[in-house]
């Protein structure tokens, strides 16, 4: 649990680095925007991506913060990161997500051809990628295992 | 697969949750188990029938998978 622990101190670290940086950058694109009116859209979606992106490190840090404070807290944190089942069920998601983008972009690519030949090649292409991308994990974690 | 850790959790008053602390996994987990909706690992097999200080045939049944 000590190992965990200091996992955990190490994150919160990084966290609060992140979220200070996140700051930092919002400051600036907050005086870029009042500088320059016309980058005012892209700027505040920008702003409002990373201060949605503080929120929840701050809510992980609260987390962290009453964990480190408590040891059944920790062990409970600790169990909910190693659960064997909630492992097996993220493996199993990022599988089917992955299989079912793949089909779709496919699909929506054959559909697009149609329509817009280069819309179609970007799909089919993407698709491609990741089905190569795939193929090269699988290379590698059947040398690791 | 068949379990026998709801018996054994009733025989020995413990609740799901004293049960998933104390073998390190979610109280979701030990209800999965106990419906026989998932299988546990031979890590988790073996420390629930350490908690118990039973083997591991004792608390899972593995003639179904004997049949396969």
């Amino acid at each position: 649990m000590d190992e965990f622990r200091k996992k955990i101190q190490k994150r919160s670290v990084l966290l609060r680095i992140s979220i200070a940086t996140i700051f930092i950058i919002n400051g600036i694109l907050y005086i870029i925007q009042k500088d320059a009116p016309q980058l005012e859209e892209g700027a505040s979606f920008q702003m409002g991506v990373l201060l949605g992106i503080g929120i929840i490190g701050c809510f992980s840090i609260y987390r962290y913060h009453l964990a480190l404070k408590d040891e059944v807290k920790l062990k409970k944190l600790y169990i909910e990161e190693h659960d064997e089942r909630k492992h097996m069920i993220k493996e199993k998601m990022s599988q089917s997500a992955i299989w079912t983008s793949v089909i779709l972009l496919l699909l929506v690519g054959s559909v697009m051809a149609y329509v817009n030949t280069l819309i179609a090649l970007t799909l089919i292409i993407t698709a491609m990628m990741i089905m190569v991308i795939m193929c090269l994990f699988k290379v590698y974690y059947f040398h690791k295992y | 697969m068949k379990t026998k850790i709801r018996e054994l959790r009733k025989a020995h008053k413990i609740s799901q949750d004293e049960l998933a602390l104390a073998v390190g996994v979610t109280r979701q987990t030990i209800i999965s188990l106990e419906k026989e909706k998932y299988v546990a690992s031979l890590v988790l097999a073996y420390k629930i029938a350490h908690y118990f200080g039973l083997s591991i045939e004792d608390v899972f049944d593995f003639r179904d998978v004997e049949d396969m």
